[in-house]
């Protein structure tokens, strides 16, 4: 009888296995996803991403956290074209995205830290600010208790330089803001995004350590 | 025990053989995903299996592995941002599968082939864009003037004692210039003989710019030459205050920002008064330039897409200057005028596929312009209204159709000091214009364009009807050939046609063959070459109150040409740059001319190089423009052959620095830029100066840039 079970069991995992396991596929890749740093792996795990999207069709994660994995690439590339390159890419997988949820303060969250990225020089800086500044404020009000939102116009605020109305100073209370509303903020379900919160600590600590 | 342990193996036997049954085998596919047409790997192609998640991407060779463990049956679909995505069935046992496969471009896709004859585009993500916004800002010499920074591409004259676009062979008249597709009238600030003019429209209003220097779309017409289409920004976002300081001048603007909507206004005020009391001037100035402006801007966000626009900008200056009068004598020119310019545009989809586009300008000029014992005062009204839609047919065929109607009033005043003689004259044109194009894409290489325009004026009752054509094919991943041919039209400028009103439109056809490779983000080359022939030219004579008097459309003329223009980003680190070329073969018989000769306002050769560079520590862009010609002809009185003799050659070289810092927290751009920075004695030309009556011997006027050297320093801040 136990064996039974036993075989009825490994019978079902593999079924399972086999099958469509959307919440495990994404939970494991998205894991992997914080975890990765290289460009070849998020590179690859962005196509994996875009794959689950491609078969689930309505879902609007997936394409999400594509275009978060073309994004976090340019947190480790120098290369202006590089990073635009790969911008590009976030921004068609974003779009998609937002086909699905128009209404998604997440996905302008990630389309303001998107338009933050392409400011790799100065001269670029003020374009890109403002269009960074209008996507969180749109964010701002779809939902305002989004902790992502403040920890992004927090890091907005600390790399502008302190002589155009940034630094570390103007940015604390942002910081702040942010520490409390991750502290509070209840995910609507498993896969949700939970980048910023221990970046946000971290730069938090530094500053104070700083000023 | 032993049974039941005998059985246990045989389940877990089972199990694995039922597992099996799902698994069955594992079957390696491999292969290569490659551009159909260029046979190029193509890096980071998607490789899925149908259904599932499962899959991988292609690596830099643009090959993958794949394991697939999966049933008898399965699709592959290789996909690819902008190419069309394939899928492969699958029946089979076998343990490796080699899958090659060639994608195909999608004909939607930004890579798709854009017919780039004749136009030149600046625009932040449009593929056939040579130019960004920001180039006109930061190009040496352009002083944040588009039209200065245009010129800077192929096919232009430099004509620094103009101001206006010069194009292949055409003169300032023939280039028509747009705002969101409809005409702008008077897009210059008022010109007066020899000193160059500057455009009304600041570069900040535009986020992109079409330029073509021929072979344009049937929407666009009366222009022989040209069209420079000019797309204004959208709904801003941010509440800006901006404070422009200038040592000529200074402007002041601010924006306000609603849900789906923003209004700005701005003012400025420029006097070159204390500038030209510095420097050493070669004009000798009575009173100096001074002007006042103002813009109001408006835009609207609608339902579904929809976008509506408004701008008005008014401006009133004045100058008076001395001028040598050909006789020896001083003559004084005194200039003062005021403009208006209205233009609103409105967009919205009508349904998925159509697209309606409804604009009208209008502008009022109204000039007094006095030289020595002439005083003249000009009005001019002129009104637009457009209408267009865009009909996306199916996924190649688009279609443009649509009409225009133009109503020009102008007036004339004309007197003599003392009053002695005075004349007056009016006139009113209605211009209608019909056009329809279609955009074919045959796929994803090759788009054809076949236009027709239909024009008709109602003050000399001609109707027109100009075929055009354009094809593009794409040879490689970035390289492309376009064709372009097309009649143009022109009726005379209200300048010629206030003294005849029988003087008929004039008429231009192009021929242009071109090539682009590369892109702007890296390298890109561009050769063009051009064939052009001019039919019913205006000619008549200069009377003696030196004013050009047409009588018949007899003149003719040609133009041959090629354009080169290589941009590039890579080479040298930090530094952008690039060089044009234009050569021109171009002779007419036009106005005056006893013959037909290459006209004043040509040089047959033309060479700009452009270099920026950045320097990051200091947050600077350091900037050079290097403008080249040969020597532009002239005619001296009394010589034999008419037009025989070539003015030299004209060099400059300007320089400038753009600083990038603030004042209390606030955007600040510190602009430096100095114009011949080799302090030549530039000599444009000559002019010859028409006899005046009583004068028997006939003289000629140099033409030099009225400053020898300028200087400008410009602070501008952006508060928000």
């Amino acid at each position: 009888m136990k064996t039974l079970v036993i075989s009825i069991l490994v019978f079902f995992a593999a079924v399972s296995l086999s099958a469509k396991n959307y919440e495990e596929t994404m939970r494991l890749t998205i894991l992997e996803m914080y975890k990765s740093h290289t460009s070849g792996k998020l590179n690859s795990l962005a196509g994996k991403f875009f794959r689950i999207g491609e078969s689930e069709q309505d879902k609007w994660l997936p394409y999400y956290y594509a275009a978060y994995s073309y994004v976090s690439i340019t947190f480790n590339v120098d290369d202006s074209d590089e990073i635009d390159a790969s911008l590009d890419k976030a921004q068609e997988m974003l779009d998609k995205a937002m086909g699905l949820a128009p209404n998604e303060s997440e996905l302008y969250v990630l389309q303001g830290l998107l338009h933050s990225m392409r400011i790799t020089s100065p001269m670029r800086g003020m374009k890109y600010s403002s269009l960074s500044r209008e996507a969180l404020e749109k964010a701002t009000k779809l939902n305002p208790k989004n902790p992502r939102i403040w920890f992004c116009k927090a890091q907005n605020v600390y790399h502008t330089p302190s002589m155009f109305g940034g630094g570390a100073e103007k940015a604390l209370p942002l910081f702040e803001k942010a520490d409390c509303l991750f502290d509070s903020f209840k995910a609507p379900n498993a896969l949700w995004p939970s980048w910023g919160e221990e970046s946000n600590e971290e730069l938090l600590e530094k500053i104070k350590k700083e000023l | 025990m032993k049974i039941s342990s005998i059985r246990t193996v045989f389940l877990i036997l089972s199990s694995v053989l039922l597992i099996g049954g799902v698994i069955k085998g594992q079957t390696m596919v491999s292969g290569c995903v490659a551009d159909k047409h260029t046979q190029e790997p193509l890096v980071g192609a998607n490789i899925i299996i149908k259904g599932t998640y499962d899959g991988t991407i292609t690596g830099e060779d643009g090959c993958f592995t794949l394991e697939v463990n999966e049933r008898d049956e399965f699709t592959i679909v290789a996909s690819f941002l902008g190419y069309q995505s394939q899928e492969h069935n699958f029946y089979t046992g076998e343990e490796e599968i080699v899958l090659n496969i060639s994608l195909k471009e999608s004909s939607q896709s930004l890579n798709a082939v854009t017919i780039t004859a004749g136009s030149f585009e600046a625009g932040d993500k449009k593929r056939a864009a040579v130019m960004s916004p920001m180039d006109i800002y930061t190009t040496a010499g352009s002083l944040g003037d588009i039209g200065a920074a245009l010129k800077t591409l192929p096919g232009t004259q430099i004509a620094p004692d103009d101001g206006r676009l010069l194009v292949r062979g055409g003169d300032a008249s023939e280039t028509r210039v747009l705002m969101d597709g409809v005409l702008a009238s008077k897009p210059y600030y008022s010109k007066v003989p020899d000193l160059p003019t500057r455009g009304r429209f600041a570069p900040s209003l535009f986020e992109g710019t079409f330029f073509s220097t021929g072979g344009y779309s049937a929407e666009y017409g009366q222009a022989l030459s040209s069209v420079l289409v000019l797309e204004s920004q959208g709904v801003a976002f941010d509440e800006l205050t901006s404070i422009s300081l200038m040592n000529i001048g200074g402007e002041l603007s601010n924006t306000w920002v609603g849900d789906d909507r923003s209004f700005s206004a701005g003012a400025g005020y420029y006097n070159f008064g204390p500038y030209n009391s510095l420097v050493k001037n070669n004009i000798n100035w009575d009173d100096d330039v001074e002007s006042f402006n103002g813009n109001l801007n408006f835009r609207q966000k609608g339902e579904n897409g929809g976008l509506f626009k408004f701008f008005a900008s008014g401006d009133y200056g004045g100058q008076s200057f001395w001028v040598p009068s050909g006789s020896g004598d001083k003559l004084k020119i005194d200039d003062e005028g005021g403009t208006l310019y209205i233009n609103s545009t409105y967009h919205n989809a009508l349904s998925e596929k159509t697209i309606v586009k409804l604009g009208g300008s209008y502008t009022y000029d109204d000039q007094r312009m006095v030289a020595g014992m002439h005083h003249q005062n000009t009005r001019e009204a002129v009104s637009e209204g457009k209408l267009k839609f865009i009909t996306q047919l199916s996924n190649s065929f688009k279609i443009t159709w649509g009409g225009a109607w133009q109503k020009s009033d102008f007036n004339e005043e004309y007197q003599q000091t003392g009053g002695e003689f005075t004349w007056e004259t009016n006139f009113t044109d209605h211009l209608t214009s019909a056009f329809a194009e279609l955009e074919w894409n045959l796929n994803s290489r090759m788009a054809f364009r076949p236009g027709l325009r239909y024009e008709y004026s109602s003050q000399t009752e001609e109707q027109k009807i100009s075929p055009r054509a354009a094809l593009a094919v794409k040879t490689g991943d970035k390289t492309s050939f376009s064709l372009a041919w097309g009649h143009f039209y022109q009726a005379a400028q209200t300048d010629f046609l206030k003294y005849n009103r029988d003087i008929e439109m004039q008429k231009a056809e192009h021929f242009i063959f071109g090539l682009q490779t590369g892109d702007l983000s890296s390298r890109l080359f561009r050769a063009e070459v051009y064939h052009k022939e001019y039919d019913h030219l205006v000619t008549g004579e200069y009377w003696s109150f030196g004013e050009f008097v047409p009588e018949t459309n007899n003149g003719e003329g040609y133009a041959n040409g090629f354009d080169l223009f290589y941009r590039d980003k890579q080479l040298i680190k930090k530094t952008d740059f690039w060089i044009s070329y234009s050569y021109i073969d171009s002779k007419r018989k036009f106005m005056d001319y006893s013959e037909k000769v290459v006209p004043e306002f040509i040089s047959p050769h033309t060479l700009n190089v452009v270099a920026k560079h950045f320097v990051l520590p200091i947050r600077s862009q350091v900037g050079v423009t290097w403008s080249w010609n040969s020597g532009r002809p002239y005619h001296m009185p009394g010589d034999e052959n008419f037009m025989s003799r070539t003015a030299p050659n004209y060099s400059d070289l300007g320089m400038n620095l753009s600083y990038l810092t603030s004042i209390l927290g606030n955007y600040t751009i510190i602009h430096f830029s100095v114009s011949n920075v080799l302090e030549r004695d530039q000599v444009l030309g000559y002019r010859r100066v028409p006899l005046e009556e009583g004068e028997s011997k006939a003289s000629l006027v140099t033409i030099s840039p009225d400053v020898r050297q300028f200087m400008f320093l410009g602070v501008f801040i952006s508060i928000n």
